[in-house]
Formats: C-alpha cells, sequence, structure tokens
C-alpha cells in the first residue's frame, strides 16, 4: 500500500483541525487533479460534495466528513448516472440507491461517479464508452474491472472509500490489481435497489477501502433488509471468537493457467499464514471449479438480456437527434444501436440461451451446474473456516492488450465468479507485488458468515 | 457453429441493430464462446433437482400507498418529451 492512500480515520483526524466544507472542497480539487492523470471518475460532484459537506452536523455519524467515490451504476440523486454507457450519457437520478441514502445518512461525502465497463461488463474498465481508466500503481496497465475507476479512485489517493458492483469479480479484482481491499457481501446482504442490474441473481454492491477495517465499517452501514430489495434478507451469523482458524486451499485455483508470478507471491501469503498457530492450512478440492465460468457466462448473459430491455433510449432521457425512425421498432433498434460491443454480444448470448430450443440446454442446464457449484463450498465449510486462492489468474495486464479476444478477457474472471454463483461472502486483500504490480488474496467464506469472514480477513491482513 | 442468419434473428428479438461488420464479428465471437459453454455438457446434473438456488421467501409489504411517487413523477418529465404522466414516442 502506498503512502498517498487514505483510511476513514485519517479523515476524522483532519477534521479536528479542518471544516467538513473546507476538507470536501479539498479532496474535490484533488479528485479533479488526478483524475487528469488516471479517469477514474466520469463526474465530480462538486456542487452535491459541497452542500451535503454544509448539512452535516456535528454528531458522530460514522462516515461524517468521508469523501466517497460512487460507481456510477449506482444511482446518486441529481447526479448523472451514466452505468458507462452512451445510451445513459443524460441521465439525471431522480432517486438515490438505498445504499447511498444510506453512507449519506452516516455523513459521507460523494465527490465523484466512479468510471466502469459499460453496463458493468467486463474486467479491465476499457470498455467504458467514454474513456478507460489507467492503473494508478502503474499507467501502462489496466485498473481491473468493471468497478475500475472506484479501485483507482481509492488506490490513488482519491478517496478512502469508494462502492462499486460485483456481479463476477468486480470489486474484488480492480481491488487485486490496484492493491487495495474489495469486498463482496453474500447474496442479499445488500440492497440492490437503486443499483442498474446487470445479473439480478448475481449483483452485489460492495466497498472498496484501503483496510478490511474500513471495508467492514462501512458494509455495517449498508447491509440490511431493504423493503425495495426482495432479494434482501435480513440474516446474520454472528462470529463467535475462534482459537484456530483453518484456512482451505483449494487445488483447482493453482493449476495451470494461473501466472507463476501470482501463485508464487499467493503462496508466500498463505506460508505466512501457515507459521502461525492462529492458522492451520487445509488442503481442500472443490471439483466443479473448471465449470464455474461457462456457468457464469451462461446464467450472466440470460439475465443482462432480460435486464437490459429497459435501455430503449426512451425511458431514461436519450435524446437522438436527428432520428429518421418512422416506427416504435425502428426507434428501439437505432437507439440500442449506442450500446456497446461487448454489452451487445452479451444481450444476443443470453437472448440466444434463452431462446425456444436452446433454454433447456443452456439457461436450465446452467442453473443445475450452479447447484452442484454451491454443494462444492457448503462442503468445503464443513471442513475449513476459510477459502483461500488468487484473486486473479493473471497480474494486471497492458491497456489494450486483450481487447481483441473476449474469451481471454472473460478468462480473468475464472477464480471470483464462483462467490457469485454460490451467493457466499468474499474479500479480495492487497498480497504484495510481483514484478511491481499487485496481487490480491482472495478469502472466501460460509453464505452468511460475512462478519466471520471479515474478522478472518482483519487477522490474515495484519499477518501478509 | 451459428450462422449468420441465427445471429440476426436474434438481434432482432433482442432489438438490437447490427452492421453488416458487426454480425459478422458477433457471430465469431459467439461461436467461439459456445464452444467454450459446451464443457457443461460433461457435468451429471440428473441428480440435481429444479428447486431455485436460494430458498428466500416471497416478501410481501402492505398494498398502502404513499406520496413518493409524486415527487419522483416530477423529476421523471424533466427526462424526456412527456405528454401528462407518460413518455411520448414514435407510434407503432
Amino acid at each position: 500500500m502506498n503512502s498517498n492512500t487514505v483510511k476513514i480515520r485519517d479523515i476524522e483526524k483532519k477534521l479536528t483541525r479542518t471544516s467538513p466544507k473546507d476538507l470536501a472542497a479539498k479532496y474535490v480539487k484533488r479528485a479533479k487533479e488526478k483524475n487528469e492523470e488516471i479517469s477514474a471518475l466520469l463526474s465530480v460532484t462538486e456542487d452535491l460534495a459541497v452542500s451535503q459537506a454544509e448539512e452535516l452536523s456535528d454528531d458522530d455519524s460514522k462516515l461524517r466528513g468521508v469523501p466517497i467515490v460512487v460507481k456510477d451504476n449506482i444511482l446518486v440523486e441529481d447526479a448523472i448516472s451514466t452505468g458507462g454507457s452512451k445510451i445513459l450519457e443524460h441521465f439525471r437520478s431522480p432517486v438515490d440507491a438505498t445504499v447511498v441514502e444510506k453512507v449519506k445518512e452516516e455523513g459521507a461525502i460523494i465527490i465523484g461517479k466512479g468510471n466502469m465497463d459499460e453496463f458493468a461488463m467486463g474486467g479491465s474498465t476499457e470498455n467504458s464508452a467514454f474513456t478507460p481508466t489507467k492503473n494508478p500503481v502503474d499507467l501502462t496497465k489496466v485498473p481491473g474491472g468493471s468497478s475500475g475507476g472506484p479501485a483507482a479512485a481509492v488506490a490513488s489517493g482519491m478517496v478512502p472509500v469508494a462502492l462499486g458492483s460485483d456481479t463476477g469479480g468486480s470489486v474484488r479484482q480492480p481491488a487485486a490489481f490496484c492493491g487495495v481491499v474489495g469486498f463482496k457481501p453474500s447474496y442479499g446482504q445488500v440492497s440492490r435497489w437503486g443499483l442498474m442490474a446487470m445479473a439480478s441473481s448475481l449483483d452485489q454492491i460492495g466497498p472498496i477501502t484501503n483496510s478490511v477495517e474500513d471495508a467492514k465499517t462501512v458494509y455495517n452501514i449498508i447491509r440490511g433488509k431493504d423493503e425495495k430489495d426482495a432479494t434482501s434478507v435480513e440474516v446474520e451469523k454472528e462470529d463467535t471468537d475462534f482459537d484456530k482458524i483453518k484456512i482451505g486451499v483449494p487445488e483447482e485455483y493453482f493449476v495451470e493457467g494461473t501466472s507463476k508470478a501470482v501463485k508464487s507471491q499467493v503462496n508466500e501469503a498463505i506460508d505466512k499464514a501457515r507459521k502461525k498457530d492462529l492458522f492451520e492450512v487445509v488442503d481442500i478440492s472443490l471439483p466443479h471449479t473448471e465449470y464455474a465460468l461457462a456457468c457464469y457466462h451462461v446464467i450472466m448473459d440470460s439475465e443482462v438480456s432480460a435486464n437490459m430491455a429497459r435501455y430503449d433510449g426512451i425511458r431514461y432521457g436519450l435524446e437522438r437527434e436527428n432520428s429518421d425512425a418512422d416506427s416504435m421498432k425502428e426507434a428501439y433498434l437505432q437507439n440500442r444501436g449506442e450500446l456497446g460491443e461487448e454489452v451487445k454480444r452479451r444481450i444476443i448470448l443470453g437472448t440466444f440461451a434463452l431462446s425456444r430450443g436452446y433454454y433447456e440446454d443452456y439457461y436450465q442446464k446452467a442453473q443445475k451446474v450452479r447447484k452442484l457449484i454451491k454443494a462444492d463450498f457448503d462442503e468445503a465449510f464443513d471442513k475449513v473456516d476459510v477459502i483461500a486462492t488468487p484473486t486473479s489468474p493473471v497480474l494486471p495486464f497492458d491497456l489494450g492488450e486483450k481487447l481483441e479476444d473476449p474469451l481471454a478477457m472473460y478468462l480473468a474472471d475464472m477464480f471470483t465468479t464462483s462467490a457469485n454463483l454460490a451467493g457466499i461472502p468474499a474479500i479480495s486483500l492487497p498480497a504484495g507485488k510481483a514484478n511491481g504490480l499487485p496481487v490480491g488474496l482472495q478469502l472466501m467464506g460460509k453464505r452468511f458468515y460475512d462478519q466471520k469472514l471479515l474478522k478472518i480477513a482483519e487477522e490474515v491482513e495484519s499477518i501478509i | 457453429m451459428l450462422n449468420k442468419k441465427q445471429v440476426k434473428k436474434v438481434a432482432e428479438l433482442a432489438r438490437l441493430e447490427l452492421s453488416e461488420e458487426e454480425l459478422e464479428d458477433l457471430r465469431e465471437d459467439l461461436s467461439s464462446i459456445l464452444d467454450y459453454v459446451e464443457k457443461l455438457e460433461e457435468v451429471d446434473t440428473s441428480q440435481v433437482d429444479d428447486e431455485p438456488i436460494f430458498s428466500i421467501q416471497n416478501q410481501f409489504r402492505e398494498d398502502s400507498p404513499d406520496d413518493s411517487s409524486e415527487k419522483l413523477k416530477e423529476k421523471m418529465k424533466a427526462m424526456g418529451e412527456h405528454k401528462d404522466d407518460y413518455f411520448k414516442m414514435e407510434s407503432i
């Protein structure tokens, strides 16, 4: 972690000497400057930040005066939310997402909207319809995706906290690439209301921060059952104190296809744990791992094709001048032509997988394989408390390197998709560098045992 | 694996306008992705039931109106061409 980065408690300290309004102004200015270099933000919400700072009361709310970045697919009232897409370029949201309402209530100051792959489809933020984001650790590399903007904002010291979304790894992988912490809660722990839906059975919002402690603080603020999200639940298994933490290491995550540099760095981290009495490292197997990515793509693309149907260019204000469409169908075809290549690719795949004659072979089959993948985890968690793997099979790659080959890009998500499929909590921790580039260690926990996972993550963080 | 006609038909179902070039690129990409996805056939799912993966109960709330929709409507009107509470668009 570099010295530019800032934590929540640093902000608390600064506020003993500075007013929230001055602090907000300072961070806005800094964000604009840093953004010239890395393009982490699609918009700087200066007016919003200033007015929020002015309205702060003198209490001890948990995020009082803390500047944060919100991924551009999470709605912030009166701010533009593009979802990284041209089709929403001018969409000014009339509402706050539930998570945004919650962080605002705790005094957070939203200073900008984070860049992202269009509609969260991608692993490098290069699919943003506006601009790619540069990795602050190495400007020639991608920051990961799809929450590349939020991760880069935290890694570059713009803010201590960002909110991202994770459907197949989109919080954890960019966190790994940028050398910061990224946490995906169990499916259902955090309301998705106000998050532009990508794949409704996989999406979760999660914090990106510089420490597990901060991720925990933010998670405890944003979690909770929400009347507006019928898939959100109020289930939390309280952790108990443990005198031994069993870490499961699945052999399937260390096979060919994972870069040697990543393997060696992650093994080094696991060895550090092995040396401590608190931890016991156990070899385990998750036999259906090799099917996770294929399973994910069928389910995700199918759900995407349904969720993208609402973007018709009419409902959310795309005004196409010189439109020569003279029928509704033509208007739809033309407006939706504004969608990016990757989005179109996934919509078409998903539509195909759900179509008559293919539904059973693709979608239904994938849903069944999904249950087998979840069963692997259920069985593993009878034996271990947490599962440790690399977050990504590769180091942050060059900007432009994987653009020609969508499948190669998908493979970078190999290790993160299982957690979304199984609905389990997962976190990426910075585990040092290889060849000068950040490597992430992923820890996965049992479904609904988020507090336990976070507690274990804090222990691991302190030794790696 | 997929021919151009199939891609075109699916694109129409999804209301996506594709150029000839896009059509061909997509056909290639999709064919390779579908090839990758074929590996799911290897998995024996004969013992897996049809129940949904997360057994979440139906969530109900009181059917009582509030006035939040009024505020929303005003803001939505700023978004596009509208008449009363409806968005205007081309006729079918």
